[in-house]
């Protein structure tokens, strides 16, 4: 708090620096802490707990030296869904609240952007080390697959991280164009991207049938990797960032 | 006077729809302005140009010497508090408040805290469940607390009672006179507001129709009653705005009133009165009392 006995005598026009206007979107997207943070954590924490308790009721009832598979299960991943939900809330919700006190539209987007990274990198971290301790015990003794269901979480760590990291922000980026689509162009705007969205999946499958070229297709994914391909999801998350800033850089509140 | 805010041709069109019509003002630093009108009148349009949130099709808007279009180096200095502000879903007022002092520099916890327990608001209850007076409530703290140098309240009372109307009138002349500040209040309720106000600005279909001083305004306005063949020989010549007749008497609502034209009046036998603020802008917008005393819903 910053007393100020008397008004100062004219507006003082130096801008704060970049880093405490950015610092202050991120502090707004973090102001509930729960809706990012605790309320994952704690859904994931009790999916696990649940199918710790199931998998060990289901090994218990099987003799010591019995035919046994693995228990696979992908209940971690509903974190991805999740945080596209988040981004989608906090452009739809913060975004406007944020220019009614005085933030312009760039520096929301720039701190939108590293709530973004911060959450995609502190996920993947958990995912990829949740994934790693299971592998090292066994499955949490039990022979469960909660974390490491593909064999990209089985890899190294930092592989894991790493594709993590990506997939996140890819979740992010999705969620903040489709957001930013809405805003400005309200549900107009969705009825078109929807559409479009549609039609670019069915024309795209339809070229790709008429040329023929579902072997190369297949043969990208094969050639690219888990993770190359994950690396290429840059691309769309790049796109989406550049047009979720491009379309909000004109939206105004009475659009619509 | 110092202008902080002035408009040159300012204009908004929308699809067909002028909302703001080439207006032309200046706003003094460190003044309340009432921005009045009726509703559709374009108020909001000019607060969302104000603060950079909508874009001007003509003309110009600046604070300062500069147009707000994000530039931070004026929107830092702005607080802008709308009557239909939405907030995160997930959002206690606690929140808002938590959130505010990386927007506002000179935000002043304490007095959000002092406000938070007059308007008795719930500050640990999610907002989406606030009533609409408590959802007021949220936006009027903030907008008092964040001593922003320019802080614009766009009818931020919908809702609220007669008694938290009062104390925000209260709270907000009594900051002002600690930490002044420029003010823009956009209301319905001229005359809840008239003693606040230094300067009205009344917009009607997007076009400035008064630009003055509450107390000139006040001063040059007045209405003569008594006998009809009295009081029209009395207002001849002047600039009659309204005119009531009931049986032979009328009563006239003069404007550019001077003190020899009461004088004589009085002499006359006649009642002079004064208008109220919102009788007078009622009359010069041409509206009916009905439809400009609509309140809090």
């Amino acid at each position: 708090m910053i007393a100020t006995p008397t008004a100062p005598e004219a507006l003082a026009l130096a801008p704060r620096p970049l880093t405490t206007r950015v610092g202050t979107t991120v502090r707004l997207l973090f102001a509930n802490p729960w809706t990012p943070v605790f309320t994952p954590l704690l859904i994931l924490g009790i999916i696990l707990l649940m199918n710790l308790a199931i998998w060990g009721l289901v090994r218990a009832n099987i003799p010591a030296d019995g035919e046994m598979a693995e228990g696979v299960n992908g209940g971690a991943f509903f974190l991805f869904v999740y945080m596209l939900v988040v981004a989608v809330q906090s452009i739809n919700q913060a975004f406007p609240l944020a220019l009614g006190y005085g933030s312009t539209r760039r520096d929301f987007l720039l701190g939108f952007g590293v709530f973004a990274v911060v959450l995609s990198v502190g996920y993947a971290a958990l995912l990829a080390t949740a994934a790693w301790v299971e592998e090292s015990t066994g499955g949490w003794g039990i022979g469960l697959q909660f974390f490491s269901t593909d064999a990209i979480w089985r890899s190294e760590w930092l592989e894991a991280f790493g594709f993590g990291t990506l997939l996140m922000l890819l979740f992010f980026g999705i969620g903040a164009a489709t957001a930013a689509v809405y805003v400005r162009w309200r549900a107009l705007g969705m009825y078109v991207f929807w559409a479009g969205l549609v039609f670019l999946g069915i024309g795209g499958a339809a070229l790709v049938t008429v040329l023929g070229a579902w072997e190369q297709v297949g043969a990208f994914f094969v050639w690219a990797g888990v993770l190359g391909t994950a690396g290429w999801s840059l691309v769309i998350t790049a796109f989406c960032a550049v047009a979720a800033w491009v379309i909000l850089r004109r939206a105004t509140p009475s659009q619509g | 006077m110092t202008t902080i805010v002035e408009a040159r041709g300012l204009t908004k069109r929308y699809r067909g729809v002028t909302a703001v019509d080439g207006v032309d003002f200046q706003l003094a630093r460190n003044t309340i302005t009432g921005l009045l009108g009726r509703n559709g009148a374009g108020k909001t349009t000019l607060m969302h140009l104000l603060t950079g949130q909508e874009f001007a099709t003509n003309g110009s808007i600046t604070i300062a010497g500069e147009s707000p279009v994000e530039n931070p180096r004026v929107l830092q200095h702005t607080c802008f508090i709308k009557e239909s502000q939405r907030y995160p879903d997930d959002f206690k007022p606690k929140h808002v408040f938590a959130a505010a002092p990386g927007f506002f520099p000179n935000w002043d916890a304490d007095f959000a805290r002092e406000l938070a327990a007059e308007l008795r608001l719930p500050v640990d209850r999610r907002i989406k469940k606030l009533s609409r007076g408590q959802l007021s409530s949220v936006g009027i703290i903030v907008g008092l607390a964040s001593r922003a140098p320019i802080t614009i309240f766009d009818e931020p009372y919908l809702g609220l009672d007669a008694v938290a109307r009062q104390a925000f009138y209260d709270r907000l002349l009594a900051d002002y006179a600690a930490h002044p500040r420029t003010i823009i209040l956009s209301t319905h309720l001229i005359d809840e507001v008239a003693d606040l106000l230094e300067h009205a600005l009344v917009i009607d279909n997007g076009r400035i129709l008064i630009d003055s001083p509450v107390d000139a305004l006040r001063a040059h306005a007045a209405t003569i009653a008594g006998p009809a063949e009295a009081v029209e020989q009395a207002v001849a010549g002047l600039e009659v705005i309204h005119r009531e007749r009931l049986g032979g008497f009328v009563s006239a609502t003069v404007a550019g009133i001077s003190e020899q034209v009461t004088a004589s009046a009085r002499a006359a036998g006649l009642e002079v009165g004064p208008v109220s603020l919102q009788q007078l802008i009622i009359r010069q917008t041409g509206g009916t009392p009905t439809e400009h005393e609509e309140v809090t819903r």
